[in-house]
C-alpha cells in the first residue's frame, strides 16, 4: 500500500499548473509598493455587517406581543396567553394548586457552575427539561481555541440513569468551527421522573473519555468523577523528584529517543517507577516494553519499533525478550534540584505546579560557601495523577519553561543535604571533617565511624585505541596496580596535600594549577584534570563506601598513564609508613630503591601495596583485603619506578569460567608502554588474551 | 521551519518564501473545492492576508502547511456560503460546490481523478496525496475522526487504482 501511495503522490504532485491570476496574487503579495500594515490588513479582514432591520423589527414585535400577552394572562390567573385564548373560547373556570396539573412540561434549572473539561473547553449544565417520558439536558459549551487551532475537539455525549442504563448517545451539534459558545441539547429517552440522578459522560470524537459527571437533579449537585480522589495528598518529595528529572530533559523530551530512554532509566533508578531490570556487566538493562509503558504513563511518545541503535542505547534480545542495552555506561545524567513548589492548583483533573529549580553540580556542594552564582530557573508543569501508578504516578500534560534568574549563594535551599554541609563547613577543617563531609554528601548518611586510615586503590585502564571515549567502552580492561594506605599523618607531615583534596574542586598550595571538575554518580566519580573538562585528562575514582575505601581508577586517553599518576600522587612522596609488613622483594630493593619516588616516607621505607587484577568487562572483580589473607599473608608490595614498571602480587582473582573465587599469589610485572598497560610476565598463569578487541583475563590453574 | 520562525517575528521575506513553497498546493486545494479560478483567487487572497496576520499564533512551527491549508478551506467554505446564503453542514458545502463547476484553465491528473471519484473522497484525496498532509492533520482540518479519514483513503486508493489500471489498459 505504501508504494502505491507514493506512486499516486508522485503522479499528482507533478501537477504544478496555476492560473496567471493566482500566480500574480502570490508574487505580488507583500511587495514593496503594495506593502500593507497590519492595520490595513485588519481593516481588510473586517467583514461588513449586514443589518437585516426588517427581520429584527418583526421578531422584536412578535416577542413583545407574546411576552405582553403572557404577562397579562398570568396576572389574570390563566398561566399563559394560550390558556387565556382557550378560556375566551371555552369559558372554563379551572382552579388548581398542583403545579403538575398545570404544567405540561418541567424546566428544572440545575446549575451555573462552570466545569473545566480541558484546557480549552468549559461547560455549564444549565437545565433539564422534562416532558412526559422524555427530557432535554441543556449544556452550554464554551470553547477557547486560537482561530485555526489544529487540535480542536469535537465532543460526543452519553447519558445514563441511576441504574446505569444508557438513555442518550449523541454527537455534538456544534454548527461551525468558529462557534465559541454554543448550546447542546441532549435528548434523553424514557426518563423516569422519580429518578433524580443522571450520569453524563463527555468524549472526544475518537472515543477518549474526557469527563464523567454525576448530576443530582434534586440537590443540584454536580460531581466530576475522580475529582475527590485526585484531591487526596500527593507526595511532595516524589513530585519534586519527578520535576527534577523532567526539567533536566526539557529540551529533548519529545524528539530524541535516546533521551527518552535515559529519562525513563533515571525515573526508574530514582525509585519513582517500579520496573525491574536485569543486572549486566554494564549496569541494569530494562525491557523495551517496560520502558515504553513507562514513557506512555508519563505522557511521552513510545520509542518506535524501528529503533535499533542510538547514540547511547541499542536493543538486544535475551530469551526472546527485547531490552534496551546501555552502550555508554559512563554517560552521566544529573537531575536538577527542585527548591520550592511555589504554586500548586487543581481543576478538572489537571494539576498545575509552578516551581523553582537549578542544576547543582556535585562539586558545587563545596562551593556554596563561596561567592558562586547559581542559575535559578522557573517552570510550570501541567500534570495528572495516573489511575494506575505502577509505571508512573504522574503524567505530564504540558511543560513550560519560564525566564531564568540569577541569584547569589544566599539562596535558602530546602531539603537539600548540602544544607548540612553548608553548616558544617568551617575554614581550616581537618582531614577528618572533610572526609566526613564527603561521606555525608556521597552517601547521604552520616557515618560517624569513619576510620582514620583509608585504602586507596589505583587502577589503570587499558585501551586498544586511545582516541575516543567509545573506544574505551569496547576495549578496556581494568588493572589494579596500587593500593596505598594513607592516613592523616601525611597531612601533619607536610601540611600540603591531603586525600581529601583529590576530591575537592578547589586545589590549594602546590596544586593550585590543577582545577578539577568533580562529578559523582553512584559509586563513581570523575575528576577532570585541568581548567576545562578535558576528555583527555580524566581520572575516574570509584568509591567503596562500605569499607571506607576509596578506589581510584585512572583513565587516560592520550597521556601517558605514568604522567597522570605522577600528577595525582604528586606530593605523596612523604607518606608515612603503614602498619603493613615490609615487602619481601628485598633482592630488588637495592636495584630500584634509588629510583623510587612515590609512596615512601622520607626514610626510604617501602609502603606495601596489594595488587588486584581485575577485568571489569568479564566480572572478574574480586578483591581481597590484606587482612583477610590468612594462608599467605605476606605480600611483596609494588614498586613504581621511572621506567614505569610495576612489580606486585596478585592477591585474588575470579575464575571467569567457573565463576568461583580463588586466592592466588603471583608476581606480575606491568609495564607502561605507549600509553597502554601490558602484562609483561605472569608466572602463575595469569594471562591476558585479546578477544573481540578487548582484553580478558584467563585464569589457568597451575598444576 | 526556520522561515516559519522568522515569519512569526515579522520577516516578510520569510513569509513570502513559505508561501512560494506551498502556492501550488493552495491553488489546487482551492480549485478542488470551488471549481472556479476567480473564487479560488479570492480565497487565496484572503487566506494569505489572514495567515500573515495570524502567523504569530501558530503553535507548532512544523504544522505551517496544514495550518494554512485549513485557513484556505474555511475561506472556500465562506465563499460558497456567501454565494449560497444558506448552508447547513460541511457535507452540503461540498455538494453545493458541485453546482458552481466551471471550466478549469487546464485539466490536470488530479482533476481527472477528482472527477471520477465519489464526492466524499475528494477532500481527503487532495489533502493526502496532493497536499501531503498526515492523517491526523486531515482529521483536524475536516473535523472527522481519523478512522473515517483512513476508511475514505482506502476507498479512494481503490478507486484511483481502478482509474489508473483502466487507463493503462486503454492506453
Amino acid at each position: 500500500m505504501d508504494d502505491w501511495d507514493e506512486k499516486i503522490k508522485k503522479k499528482l504532485q507533478n501537477d504544478q499548473l496555476i492560473s496567471k491570476k493566482a500566480e500574480d496574487i502570490f508574487n505580488n503579495f507583500l511587495k514593496e509598493d503594495e506593502r500593507m500594515d497590519k492595520k490595513d490588513i485588519k481593516e481588510l479582514n473586517s467583514k461588513p455587517r449586514k443589518k437585516v432591520w426588517t427581520k429584527i423589527l418583526a421578531t422584536a414585535a412578535c416577542l413583545l406581543v407574546l411576552i405582553g400577552g403572557n404577562i397579562y394572562a398570568s396576572t389574570k390567573g390563566y398561566g399563559n396567553i394560550f390558556f387565556l385564548i382557550k378560556y375566551l373560547f371555552t369559558g372554563e373556570n379551572i382552579t388548581t394548586t398542583d403545579k403538575n396539573d398545570i404544567l405540561s412540561d418541567r424546566d428544572i434549572a440545575i446549575s451555573y457552575e462552570t466545569i473545566k473539561l480541558t484546557e480549552n473547553i468549559k461547560m455549564q449544565i444549565r437545565n433539564l427539561r422534562i416532558k412526559d417520558n422524555n427530557a432535554e439536558l441543556i449544556l452550554i459549551i464554551n470553547e477557547n481555541y486560537d482561530e485555526y487551532d489544529l487540535n480542536m475537539l469535537t465532543l460526543n455525549y452519553k447519558v445514563y440513569n441511576s441504574k446505569g442504563e444508557l438513555i442518550c448517545a449523541q454527537n455534538s451539534s456544534k454548527k461551525t468551527q468558529n462557534e465559541n459558545v454554543y448550546q447542546e441539547k441532549l435528548l434523553l429517552k424514557n426518563v423516569d421522573i422519580n429518578d433524580n440522578i443522571l450520569i453524563l459522560e463527555v468524549y472526544q470524537s475518537n472515543n477518549t473519555k474526557i469527563a464523567k459527571i454525576t448530576i443530582d437533579i434534586n440537590t443540584k449537585e454536580i460531581a466530576i468523577e475522580g475529582e475527590k480522589e485526585a484531591l487526596k495528598k500527593i507526595s511532595e518529595i516524589e513530585l519534586k523528584d519527578f520535576f527534577a528529572i523532567i526539567t533536566a530533559h526539557d529540551e529533548q523530551w519529545t524528539n530524541n529517543e535516546d533521551a527518552r530512554i535515559l529519562l525513563t532509566r533515571e525515573v526508574i533508578e530514582s525509585g519513582l517507577a517500579k520496573v525491574e531490570g536485569i543486572n549486566t556487566e554494564l549496569g541494569n538493562i530494562y525491557k523495551v516494553e517496560d520502558v515504553n509503558n513507562l514513557l506512555e504513563s508519563m505522557g511521552y511518545d513510545r520509542i518506535p519499533d524501528s529503533f535499533k541503535k542510538g547514540l547511547m542505547y541499542t536493543k538486544r534480545k535475551i530469551n526472546g525478550i527485547e531490552y534496551f542495552d546501555q552502550l555508554d555506561e559512563r554517560r552521566n545524567f544529573f537531575k536538577n534540584t527542585v527548591f520550592n513548589i511555589n504554586d500548586l492548583s487543581y481543576c478538572g483533573g489537571i494539576y498545575t505546579a509552578s516551581f523553582n529549580y537549578a542544576f547543582i553540580h556535585p562539586s558545587l556542594a563545596y562551593d556554596l560557601e563561596d561567592n558562586y552564582d547559581i542559575n535559578i530557573k522557573n517552570a510550570t508543569i501541567y500534570f495528572k495523577v495516573n489511575e494506575d501508578t505502577k509505571y508512573s504516578t504522574f503524567r505530564v500534560i504540558k511543560y513550560e519553561k519560564n525566564t531564568e534568574e540569577f541569584i547569589d549563594n544566599t539562596l535558602e535551599i530546602e531539603n537539600n543535604t548540602t544544607q548540612e554541609n553548608k553548616t558544617e563547613t568551617v575554614k581550616n577543617e581537618t582531614t577528618e571533617d572533610i572526609l566526613k563531609r564527603i561521606k555525608t554528601y556521597l552517601s547521604n548518611v552520616n557515618n560517624d565511624s569513619i576510620s582514620n586510615n583509608y585504602n586507596i586503590k589505583v587502577r589503570f585502564r587499558k585501551f586498544e585505541n586511545n582516541t575516543t571515549q567509545k573506544d574505551i567502552q569496547t576495549s578496556t580492561m581494568i588493572l589494579s596496580s596500587l593500593i596505598g594506605r594513607i592516613n592523616d599523618n601525611i597531612n601533619n607531615i607536610d601540611n600540603k596535600t591531603t586525600y581529601a583534596e583529590w576530591c575537592s574542586r578547589k586545589m590549594t598550595y602546590d596544586r593550585e594549577k590543577y582545577s578539577m571538575m568533580f562529578t559523582y554518580r553512584n559509586h563513581q566519580s570523575h575528576i577532570y584534570w585541568g581548567e576545562t573538562e578535558d576528555e583527555n585528562q580524566i581520572v575516574i575514582m570509584w568509591y567503596d563506601e562500605n569499607r571506607n575505601d576509596m578506589e581510584i581508577n585512572k583513565i587516560n586517553l592520550n597521556i601517558n598513564a605514568k604522567t597522570i599518576f605522577d600528577d595525582l600522587m604528586g606530593q605523596y612522596g612523604n607518606g608515612d609508613t603503614t602498619e603493613s609488613n615490609q615487602q619481601e622483594n628485598t633482592n630488588n630493593e637495592n636495584e630500584l630503591s634509588e629510583e623510587i619516588k612515590y609512596l615512601t616516607n622520607g626514610t626510604g621505607q617501602w609502603n606495601l601495596y596489594n595488587v588486584y587484577l581485575n577485568d571489569r568487562q568479564n566480572n572478574i572483580y574480586k578483591e581481597v583485603p590484606m587482612e583477610d589473607i590468612t594462608d599467605n599473608p605476606v605480600t611483596t608490595g609494588i614498586q613504581f619506578n621511572k621506567n614505569g614498571t610495576f612489580v606486585g602480587n596478585v592477591i585474588g582473582v575470579q575464575n571467569e569460567h567457573t565463576g568461583t573465587y580463588s586466592i592466588t599469589n603471583s608476581i606480575i610485572t606491568l609495564k607502561f608502554k605507549n600509553q597502554t598497560i601490558k602484562l609483561e610476565w605472569a608466572p602463575n598463569s595469569i594471562k591476558f588474551r585479546q578477544q573481540y578487541g578487548k582484553y580478558e583475563i584467563i585464569y589457568e590453574k597451575k598444576e | 521551519m526556520k522561515d516559519v520562525v522568522l515569519a512569526k517575528d515579522g520577516d516578510k521575506e520569510a513569509f513570502m518564501r513559505l508561501i512560494d513553497g506551498i502556492k501550488f498546493k493552495l491553488y489546487k486545494t482551492g480549485m478542488s473545492i470551488l471549481k472556479n479560478d476567480d473564487d479560488t483567487c479570492d480565497a487565496i487572497q484572503e487566506t494569505l492576508i489572514n495567515a500573515y496576520e495570524k502567523i504569530h499564533t501558530l503553535k507548532d512551527d512544523q504544522c505551517f502547511d496544514s495550518w494554512i491549508i485549513k485557513i484556505l478551506i474555511f475561506k472556500c467554505y465562506d465563499i460558497i456560503r456567501k454565494n449560497q446564503k444558506i448552508i447547513k453542514t460541511n457535507e452540503k458545502l461540498e455538494a453545493k460546490a458541485e453546482v458552481f463547476y466551471e471550466m478549469y484553465c487546464e485539466e490536470s491528473e488530479l482533476e481527472i481523478i477528482l472527477k471520477q471519484i465519489d464526492k466524499d473522497l475528494k477532500m481527503v484525496v487532495v489533502l493526502y496525496y496532493y497536499d501531503d498532509l498526515s492523517i491526523s492533520s486531515i482529521s483536524n482540518i475536516l473535523n472527522i475522526p481519523e478512522g473515517t479519514v483512513k476508511t475514505r483513503l482506502l476507498r479512494a486508493r481503490k478507486a484511483i487504482e481502478k482509474i489508473y489500471k483502466g487507463g493503462e489498459k486503454n492506453g
